[in-house]
């Protein structure tokens, strides 16, 4: 991550979040509703016509070296244009490892909230791309999308941003004009994370919490001030920063007991909370039962806490991705090495596995948010302000040795992406494929009319996005993108 | 540029000179100064300092508390905090596990209640150690103690122990004044009904100093 602490940051940090706020252009206005976005990163590579634009091999006429499926395994429902695949092997590529998968059961489920929009990119490093994905390719500033949507919808959050993935998907934005809360403040150890968003709870033997406020008080008001070290860099960036977020944390992170409403270990022998003065989140066996491999799957784990900084409105954004490192479990592999770009070894397997996993945390965690309401009312859950943005590197290359199954593919620029939100108009395909090519196109950014003549840009999908959720973008000089917008 | 042998010789010098300069009388090595006893510090035109970081806070705690690296803090009693549950958090890297190859650019929102559980956990662990074996205590020995509470906060023993506290963390004396005011600490810490406020007043006291940015930055 860069450092770009600026003295503006600074003075930003001053403000406090409703400080900031008025320093924001973008900051929503009283009257607008809150709104989530989780950018769910497919790591590696998530090709599109290897799900949601899959091509058969009655379609095409180079059926036999492009990467088509046959046609039983396209699954189509009448009520949408999207597809999907079902598949299943004895093994992924030399990893003698079965699998099954079943892209049409989420389909099934969620296809009405569902809108997959063709994208060429410009970048085939994995960390260039997975940055570009996030800032339209630098298209407002460089700043994330995270970062727009927690700027305009987060000041008064405790943590408006929080990143737990890696690589260029945890990079920060290169807008130093921007508060620093609007920042991802990064996440490694989701599970155990929340333990440190307190200063003194859950320590054996800790002084009462009064005690420790008033060694606070005791620094801050009466050691601290006269030294020698204040003297010289008490003016210093770094120092008017720390103490900022020193009183921030206080007030915002531990006055909200969020070590307890974001813990998500149960209270066991193994994790002894109740020994040490804490409790579970009081959604942690619900989470437990939906997210089946908490305690394996970082991840699960992830989704699990993204889900409560969203229900508990800490957050605004929040970044979420698997790791590039092998997770077994359930008899299979879970996580194959690398994610998705173990497709250079296996495409076809790696896809199904991949597609599956992130398919499988997205629906789990649409059904945490339906059940979640927006506000006392009920009138709205959580899920109808949400905007899941499956964000991946780049696609795969389109072609395979004749009529292969087990091929390996490379980095390619063409591919799309997948929204999942209420906020978009859904069930549909914004562009299209050619299925003797496997390349796509674009589509007319107003009305969404599918355009041979063009492709789709990182900066049109970033200024969709951005549309979709209600973020203000006047003075961005980002194009025009109405067409995701629900 | 010089000869070989005329740098040497150079080098030898400084360092003589360093040796003569640095040890008092007895051969021990100088005091340290305390901050009355030098001009005003003037302030820094660039002020650059910077958090010290995972590593850095968890050998800075174990050397000067005297405690082993793996008895500074541990969440749930099983999970280091430095080298584990806090490291990226306190600006260090995980790039086996979690692919996080470069450490955050400032300090994170978070990481000041993070610095300050490892230090409270050290000092809490540093004061329980003294308190069992007073004889052969680091910092807080010596103490006047009427069972669990302390007689005369502001006598010698409690001062001198507040500067062993100040000479661990910080390399440089208490001032009086910060003296007098860790020393005042106390009565409320007794007030409170702690039952065991002079502990409890050794703990916080070395917290105070461990978490402030004297000892955090550099």
């Amino acid at each position: 991550m860069k450092n770009l602490l600026s003295r503006r940051n600074v003075l930003q940090a001053f403000g406090g979040a409703l400080g900031a706020a008025t320093l924001s252009q973008t900051a929503r206005s009283e009257d607008q509703k809150p709104a989530f976005l989780i950018v769910l990163g497919a790591a590696g590579g998530a090709s599109m016509i290897d799900a949601f634009l899959a091509i058969r091999a009655s379609e095409s006429a180079n059926a036999s070296t492009l990467n088509t499926f046959p046609d039983a395994s396209v699954v189509s429902i009448p009520e949408s244009p999207l597809r999907s695949v079902d598949t299943s092997d004895t093994s992924i590529g030399p990893i003698p490892f079965g699998y099954s998968t079943s892209q049409s059961a989420f389909l099934k489920k969620h296809y009405q909230d569902m809108l997959v929009a063709t994208l060429t990119g410009t970048s085939v490093n994995h960390t260039v791309a997975q940055e570009r994905a996030r800032t339209g390719n630098g298209a407002w500033l460089g700043r994330t999308l995270e970062e727009c949507v927690a700027n305009h919808f987060g000041a008064a959050s405790a943590l408006p941003n929080v990143n737990m993935a890696t690589g260029g998907f945890a990079a920060r934005g290169l807008d130093a004009s921007l508060p620093l809360w609007a920042f991802g403040a990064p996440v490694a150890a989701p599970a155990l994370w929340p333990f440190g968003l307190d200063g003194a709870r859950g320590i054996k033997g800790a002084p009462d919490l009064e005690l420790v406020s008033q060694a606070r008080s005791l620094r801050d008001k009466k050691l601290e001030p006269g030294t020698s070290f204040m003297r010289a860099f008490g003016d210093g960036e770094a120092l008017a920063l720390w103490k900022q977020q020193r009183t921030d944390a206080v007030t915002k992170l531990e006055g909200s007991n969020l070590i307890e409403k974001l813990n998500l270990l149960p209270d066991t022998a193994a994790t002894p909370l109740s020994q040490y003065g804490l409790a579970s989140s009081p959604d942690a066996a619900t989470l437990a039962a939906t997210f089946t491999n908490l305690g394996t799957d970082e991840l699960e784990a992830q989704a699990a806490l993204a889900y409560l900084l969203i229900k508990n409105r800490v957050s605004a954004s929040v970044t979420i991705a698997p790791s590039f490192s092998v997770l077994l479990g359930g008899g299979g592999i879970l996580n194959p090495p690398l994610a998705f770009d173990f497709s250079h070894t296996a495409n076809r397997a790696t896809q199904a596995i991949m597609w599956s996993r992130i398919l499988g945390v997205a629906d789990k965690l649409i059904g945490l948010l339906k059940s979640a309401p927006l506000d006392p009312s009920g009138s709205e859950s959580l899920w109808d302000r949400t905007l899941i943005y499956v964000a991946t590197d780049f696609g795969r290359s389109k072609t395979r040795p004749a009529d292969s199954t087990d091929f390996g593919s490379g980095h390619d620029l063409d591919n799309g992406v997948l929204l999942l939100s209420p906020m978009v108009k859904g069930n549909r395909i914004l562009g299209g494929v050619n299925p003797d090519t496997g390349l796509t196109h674009g589509f007319d950014l107003t009305t969404g009319v599918p355009d041979p003549g063009r492709t789709t840009s990182e900066a049109e999908i970033f200024s969709g996005i951005l549309d979709a959720m209600g973020v203000d973008t006047t003075g961005a000089g980002l194009p025009a993108v109405t067409a995701f917008r629900g | 540029m010089l000869p070989r042998s005329a740098l040497s010789a150079c080098l030898l010098a400084c360092a003589a000179a360093t040796i003569v300069t640095g040890c008092d009388d007895d051969g021990d090595t100088a005091p340290l100064p305390s901050s009355s006893a030098v001009p005003a510090q003037p302030a820094s035109p660039k002020a650059r300092v910077r958090f010290k970081g995972d590593r850095v806070l968890a050998n800075d705690l174990s050397r000067d508390l005297g405690l082993e690296p793996t008895a500074i803090c541990n969440e749930l009693g099983s999970h280091p905090c430095t080298s584990e549950v806090h490291k990226v958090t306190l600006g260090g890297v995980d790039a086996y596990d979690r692919q996080i190859y470069v450490p955050l650019g400032t300090t994170a929102p978070t990481t000041p209640l993070a610095a300050e559980r490892v230090v409270l956990s050290a000092c809490l662990e540093r004061a329980k150690r003294d308190f069992a074996a007073p004889d052969s205590a680091l910092l807080f020995g010596g103490l006047v103690l009427d069972g669990p509470k302390l007689v005369d906060v502001h006598g010698e023993a409690a001062s001198a122990a507040i500067d062993r506290v100040y000479v661990a963390l910080l390399a440089r004396h208490a001032t009086p004044g910060e003296i007098s005011a860790v020393a005042e600490s106390y009565a409320s810490i007794e007030a409170s009904g702690d039952p065991t406020p002079a502990a409890t007043w050794a703990a916080l006291s070395c917290f105070a100093v461990g978490t402030s940015v004297e000892f955090l930055f550099y």
